[in-house]
């Protein structure tokens, strides 16, 4: 089986927001929208305080809360363990959005653009209705993890298979993959390096890994 | 927030501590109040007509609340001309159950006003549309107070409270020689058992199952809750057995606090005690200063466990 993931890096991650930046692009979403975001932490107290940088986004969970309330099988998980929305099913009940406690998912009912009422280019192409007035969420870009398999490129390998927010990292602290093959990329960190994954303990499963203890380059 | 992203998810979704959902407002509160007193009525009128109780305004009212439930949620939801897809995921959704048997409750409500022995059965599609609700909210998991599983028996006793509350506010209002004896027992037996639950839900949320924002909200809330909601009514209880003067108006007064505090009790829980999970980290990494540091858990009382 496949099943994708993301490790992020906390030591390595320095909270410039390109991913944020990079997804927002890639999904054109509206103001107060966002796929994939960076948390800026600051843990501890002095004189002992660090700040931490934490991506966080939909987690593509093992066992989604999401899936699990949704009246309407809107919300589905792929074999490939991707929670994804069928917008056209989706009645917008909100249900999703209470459910998910990584506070992922975002409801928006009408239009709204960066710069008010004028759309740039990218807001212009990319902007699609169905979107209004039901839940929407990361998907891993999915679209360009299937176009990759159908060429047969490796996802989190290949830039046009891999995510738009992986794609962006600068300083590589986000990597996708396939956790079920042990010989990937994410697989090969998480046996090096110790990790954790948020809120775990509800049982959710989710997909984002985090590395808190790798080893300096 | 500016007027031009006021549908917009606003930048508070950039913050680390818990905060307020915003999913769902007084409307969703609507659906459980409505549903939860409709309900209550249902079951305790149609368990009444095996001791002889036949009304059609209980019928019609319990009825109405719970349709006017439905329609409260149906105003909420962002693509209302998809409503009927609310039934394609029974396999799952608690919210899909909820409307299979609402598809049941009201053919056979409309019926018994007009078969009155029908009345007799109405109790069961009643019970398990108020179960329905009471795990549409245990399923919430992203809202640290409804994923609660004292949330179930706290739906299901206020539920029976309020409707116990209707019975006695309409048998006063609406009904020849009022309610029947045993709905003021029925009440105080609902209450106690609403008041039970609720001091062990709210000692588990302060205790460190919510948020600190949410347990507050639960602490402000729940003396007057306690009094205006459950010893009140009680108090008025006992004043219609020792004054039979105002009799009338007591039972009426206890029925009408017994169901505003249960309204008021799914207010807060659905509106304002609502944060959710936040963010937390186990662990903060190792950079620069050689050694990981502790994890961060904000907005909450628990540490999240120390560095290995």
């Amino acid at each position: 089986m496949t099943k994708w993931a993301i490790v992020a890096d906390l030591g390595r991650c320095v909270g410039c927001q390109t991913c944020t930046t990079a997804c927002r692009h890639a999904n054109a979403t509206p103001p107060g929208v966002q796929y994939r975001k960076v948390l800026d932490m600051e843990v501890g107290t002095f004189p002992d305080v660090r700040r931490v940088f934490v991506p966080v986004g939909c987690m593509h969970c093992d066992e989604p809360p999401c899936r699990d309330v949704c009246p309407t099988t809107a919300t589905t998980k792929r074999a490939d363990g991707m929670v994804m929305i069928d917008y056209d099913i989706c009645i917008g009940c909100g249900y999703c959005i209470v459910a998910c406690p990584y506070q992922a998912r975002y409801k928006v009912s009408k239009p709204t653009f960066a710069f008010k009422d004028q759309e740039t280019q990218n807001e212009r192409t990319r902007f699609d209705e169905r979107l209004l007035g039901v839940a929407q969420k990361c998907t891993f870009c999915v679209d360009r993890v299937d176009y990759g398999l159908a060429n047969g490129l490796t996802p989190g390998v290949a830039p046009e298979a891999t995510p738009a927010c992986v794609n962006s990292c600068l300083s590589k602290a986000l990597t996708f993959g396939d956790t079920d093959n042990p010989d990937s990329n994410v697989s090969k960190l998480l046996k090096r390096y110790k990790s954790f994954r948020m809120h775990e303990e509800l049982g959710t499963g989710p997909n984002i890994h985090y590395l808190w203890e790798t080893e300096d380059e | 927030m500016s007027e031009e992203f006021e549908d917009a998810p606003a930048m508070r979704h950039q913050g680390l501590s818990p905060w307020l959902q915003t999913a769902w407002d007084l409307r969703a509160a609507g659906n459980f109040i409505g549903g939860g007193s409709g309900t209550g009525l249902l079951i305790i009128a149609s368990l009444g007509a095996f001791d002889g109780l036949y009304s059609r305004v209980l019928l019609i009212a319990g009825l109405a609340l719970v349709g006017l439930g439905l329609f409260s949620v149906f105003l909420e939801i962002g693509r209302p001309l998809r409503a009927l897809n609310v039934l394609l995921g029974a396999k799952r959704s608690w919210m899909t159950r909820e409307a299979m048997v609402a598809a049941v409750l009201f053919p056979l409500g409309a019926a018994a006003l007009i078969w009155p022995d029908l009345t007799k059965l109405v109790w069961i599609p009643a019970a398990a549309y108020l179960y329905c609700q009471a795990r549409i909210l245990e399923a919430a998991k992203g809202i640290p107070t409804w994923r609660s599983p004292l949330i179930l028996p706290l739906t299901i006793a206020s539920g029976l409270a309020e409707g116990a509350g209707i019975l006695l506010l309409l048998g006063t209002l609406a009904l020849e020689g009022g309610a029947p004896e045993w709905v003021a027992g029925t009440l105080v037996a609902t209450i106690a058992a609403r008041i039970f639950v609720w001091m062990f839900y709210r000692r588990r949320m302060v205790g460190g199952e919510a948020p600190v924002e949410a347990a507050a909200v639960l602490i402000r809330f729940s003396m007057p809750f306690t009094l205006g909601g459950n010893v009140i009514p009680i108090a008025f209880l006992v004043l219609a057995g020792i004054q039979p003067d105002i009799r009338a108006a007591a039972l009426a007064a206890a029925g009408l606090a017994a169901m505003a505090g249960g309204w008021a009790m799914k207010v807060v829980i659905v509106t304002k005690a609502a944060h959710n999970q936040g963010f937390a980290i186990n662990h903060s990494p190792a950079r620069g200063g050689g050694e990981s540091g502790p994890g961060f858990k904000p907005g909450w009382r628990e540490v999240p466990k120390d560095k290995k």
